[in-house]
């Protein structure tokens, strides 16, 4: 998988959770971005994220997802090895 | 590197030029300096203040009052009246046995006491009430012969806020003059009335409270000492208001303990006078406490009538 | 030994700090890293060597297990030792912290009487145990690898963060000591430092003291509090936890950088927060952290499905353990609790998609807050309910001269005036100061965004330090020794 496609779907996953299909996501993006981003929601988002790419995040690398980004990185990582 | 050198240069002038303020004022007359001739200074607190007193005054004191902030309102008149002496009330806040002993030792080194009395506060035994800093750092330290000192972490006394505080207050009642004294002739304090209709009720729960036995030994030795010079002891126990003593005898430990402090206070002196006692409900108002702890000078004008004149009321009685 | 003394201060600071750099330009970094360990142990035995022995072995034991871990294949001996390791770790924590409470409670249900000697709380024990249990996890899951002594030992023991943190992760702080860059001194990073420290250390010695005067007061030496005593008491307290804490932080973070690490910030203006969510991510933003990460998330994803009523349940079951995590007594559970509580409502209210008006939120937000911190800080149900009274006007109303009544005044014998520290209009500025502070002021990472080190910056620097060392012969604690 590419960066590109990593990030569409996080893009996708993002929309259907807050509920905003006017959402733009791009590597940058993070909690500040989108209202009512908070803990709950991230956990959430985790899980889904974990869910469709069929990864699992450590709970020592959850606190280093500082933005879509650093989840982006993280996931190629996860399905590269 | 400006931004260090600056800081450290700016560290160093600021600290010259505060030291030298304060040194030049010195607020609290230790060493004598007096660059801008001001008449009155802040002294730090009560040792120093009253132990001043009794270093330059005329007066052949023959009584002395030793206690805690409780007995500030132990008027000497009150007792002169009675007993037709110079009596001078020698009270300073938050006393151990260590001040008592300390005065005591200043007081046979300077006068001739005919009697002393001892006003004894419940806390007077209890080793977690720690004896206060400021005797450390008083006149009366000297008095404290061969006792250990606690090392504290003080370099001096002007090295503090309340040193630069003060320094300005001496310059602001000195140019506008509002000096109040709060210790007047012969160690008595101002005259402060409770204006409120309440008797408030102080820290009455005496958490930690162990009967100390180097606290008993120190009474015991200061016994000694005023024996040994036929110097008559007075010790009363020091009035709690009702609500204050109600609070300590329906907590059961604390009542036990309460009740040892009598018996250890009572081995050590053969005479004690108990105003901490049931009897004390009639004097539970405003006019005879400015709070649970501490009794204004017409309940310790009852209390001298007691215990010099043998006037008959139910407050008191001997252990 | 604490960071606000003369003796911190001016001879173990500045000789720690020339050494380190001396050593790794003359012998090597290792040395120096060693050098630090050894120092930050020496810090640690001064405030009680019969501590020394506690920290070492627990060390000791994490940093084995950890190893064993990483080198163990099978899956289920790898668990076993996991658990083993983190049941020492808990072992630990609960026999030292929590065993009184317990042995308290069982007298207490069952009218028993088991004496038993009191245990000292070993310093910084909650802080050093939860980051080990951080990185034993990590070595579990497999995202660290083996480490040398030397360096694990430092993650532990580093001294600015030892104490009360902030809780660094392995990785943020020991990554940053292998940079090249960081063996030589930096004085661009020493001049934050410095500048931070000084932030850091005025809060505490001249804000949070002096509020402490009045918490201390109403707390523990006034038996029954009118309306404006309470709420003063309460408010002092608040004002002395924030910046007593956050000074801490600031400090440790100014250490930090003078030995050019950069430590995580720990606060970030928490009594603006406009909602209790808001607020857990101002306020010891690394414990929340840890907290979010290795308490909540496990015990949301050990439902089967995450949704909001799981998540919920998880947020106050996590909250409380926060709670409890603070200290052994009912009223830091209670604490956590009604935090728990207070983040659920929250985030229905987030779901239902009301808002309120931001003054109103942030009033609401701002009391709720202080009312926990009175709860935090008495040392029982009812300490805190007689405040609460005095709060609601239940006790009685005294007009009181100036401000606050005459029992917050201690007469000092002397002559002229009060002192400083107990004046009820001084009470009055000090709050005013407070609410400015933390309302208007920048906070101290802002102010560490703008710092330039200008020649404003060197003597409003110098003279909150100087003001800083007359105030030092204060003696006093820092409030989260005692976790």
């Amino acid at each position: 998988m590419t960066e590109v496609e990593v990030l569409k779907i996080q893009e996708e996953i993002i929309r259907d959770l807050f509920d905003d299909d006017s959402i733009e996501v791009t590597l940058s993006t993070n909690a500040d971005d989108v209202d009512d981003w908070d803990s709950l929601s991230h956990i959430q988002l985790i899980s889904k994220i974990e869910t469709h790419f069929k990864v699992r995040f450590a709970l020592g690398e959850l606190q280093s997802l500082k933005n879509v980004g650093d989840m982006t990185n993280l996931i190629l990582k996860k399905l590269g090895s | 590197m400006d931004f260090l050198k600056r800081f450290f240069i700016y560290c160093i002038l600021l600290f010259l030029i505060i030291s030298a303020f304060i040194l030049s004022i010195d607020p609290y007359d230790k060493y004598g300096i007096n660059v801008f001739g001001f008449k009155h200074k802040a002294v730090m607190q009560s040792r120093d203040y009253k132990f001043q007193m009794l270093e330059t005054s005329d007066i052949d004191y023959k009584g002395f009052i030793l206690g805690s902030s409780a007995a500030h309102r132990f008027h000497t008149e009150d007792i002169k009246e009675i007993l037709k002496v110079d009596v001078f009330n020698y009270s300073v806040q938050h006393t151990t046995t260590d001040d008592y002993k300390a005065q005591v030792n200043h007081l046979l080194e300077r006068y001739n006491p005919k009697f002393i009395i001892l006003n004894i506060d419940f806390t007077a035994l209890d080793e977690s009430f720690d004896t206060d800093n400021r005797l450390y750092n008083s006149s009366l330290k000297k008095y404290l012969f061969n006792q250990k000192t606690e090392t504290h972490y003080f370099d001096s006394d002007y090295l503090s806020l309340r040193a630069i505080a003060d320094s300005f207050n001496v310059i602001g009642v000195n140019l506008w003059g509002k000096v109040t004294h709060k210790y007047l002739e012969n160690g008595n304090y101002i005259n402060e009335i409770n204006k409120t209709n309440r008797v408030n009720l102080k820290q009455s729960s005496y958490p930690h409270y162990k009967i100390s036995k180097k606290r008993v030994s120190d009474l015991l030795g200061i016994k000694k000492r005023l024996t040994e010079r036929n110097i008559d002891i007075y010790v009363l126990i020091s009035p709690l208001s009702i609500e204050h003593l109600r609070k300590i005898l329906d907590n059961p430990n604390l009542s036990k303990i309460h009740n040892q402090f009598k018996q250890e206070l009572s081995s050590i002196f053969p005479n004690v006078w108990d105003f901490e006692n049931l009897g004390i409900s009639d004097y539970s108002t405003p006019q005879y406490f400015i709070d649970s702890t501490h009794p204004t000078r017409s309940l310790f004008k009852v209390i001298s009538k007691k215990i010099f004149d043998h006037s008959s009321t139910n407050l008191g009685t001997r252990l | 030994m604490l960071f606000n003394s003369y003796l911190f201060i001016f001879i173990f600071l500045p000789v720690t700090l020339i050494g380190y750099f001396f050593i790794n330009s003359k012998i090597n970094h290792t040395i120096g890293k060693k050098w630090l360990v050894i120092s930050s142990l020496f810090f640690y035995s001064y405030w009680n060597i019969s501590y020394l022995p506690l920290i070492l072995s627990s060390i000791l034991v994490n940093f084995y297990s950890s190893r064993w871990i990483l080198a163990e294949q099978r899956q289920n001996r790898k668990k076993m030792i996991f658990l083993l390791g983190l049941g020492f770790n808990l072992f630990l924590l609960g026999y030292f912290k929590y065993r009184d409470f317990f042995l308290d409670n069982i007298n207490f249900l069952f009218s028993s009487d088991i004496n038993f000697a009191r245990l000292a709380l070993p310093l910084g024990i909650s802080f050093f145990t939860l980051q080990q249990i951080a990185y034993l996890v990590d070595a579990f899951q497999g995202i660290t690898e083996k480490k040398k002594m030397t360096d694990y030992s430092l993650f532990v023991v580093f001294f600015p963060q030892l104490i009360a943190g902030p809780i660094v992760h392995y990785q943020n702080v020991m990554g940053q000591f292998k940079n090249n860059e960081n063996k030589k001194i930096n004085l661009d990073n020493l001049k934050l430092g410095i500048y931070i420290f000084v932030l850091g250390l005025f809060k505490k010695v001249i804000l949070a003291d002096t509020f402490s005067g009045w918490a201390t007061e109403g707390f523990d030496h006034t038996d029954t509090l009118h309306f404006f005593q309470a709420w003063g008491t309460s408010l002092s307290y608040t004002f002395q936890l924030y910046f007593d804490f956050s000074g801490y932080s600031d400090m440790a973070i100014g250490i930090g950088y003078m030995f050019n690490i950069s430590l995580p910030k720990n606060f970030n203006s928490p009594l603006q927060a406009r909602n209790i969510v808001d607020f857990w991510s101002r306020w010891h933003i690394t414990l929340t952290q840890f907290i979010t990460s290795y308490v909540f998330t496990p015990l949301v994803r050990s439902f089967k499905e995450i949704n909001f009523r799981n998540s919920m349940i998880a947020m106050f079951i996590a909250m409380s353990i926060s709670g409890l995590w603070h200290g052994a007594a009912w009223t830091f559970i209670l604490y956590g609790a009604i935090h728990g509580l207070a983040i659920i409502v929250n985030h229905s209210m987030k779901k239902r998609k009301i808002k309120l008006p931001k003054t109103l939120a942030w009033f609401l937000a701002f009391n709720f807050i202080n009312i926990g911190f009175t709860l935090f800080r008495a040392t029982s149900l009812s300490d805190a309910w007689k405040v609460y009274q005095g709060m609601l006007g239940l006790t009685f109303f005294q007009l009181p001269k100036g401000i606050i009544s005459n029992s917050f005044i201690k007469s000092s014998g002397m002559t002229l005036g009060q002192h400083m520290t107990n004046d009820d209009n001084l009470f009055l500025v000090m709050l005013i100061l407070g609410f400015i502070i933390v309302l208007k002021q920048k906070n101290t990472m802002e102010l560490m965004d703008k710092f330039k080190g200008s020649h404003k910056d060197a003597i409003i620097t110098a003279f909150m330090f100087i003001f800083c060392i007359f105030g030092l012969t204060r003696v006093s604690e820092f409030i989260y020794f005692n976790f």
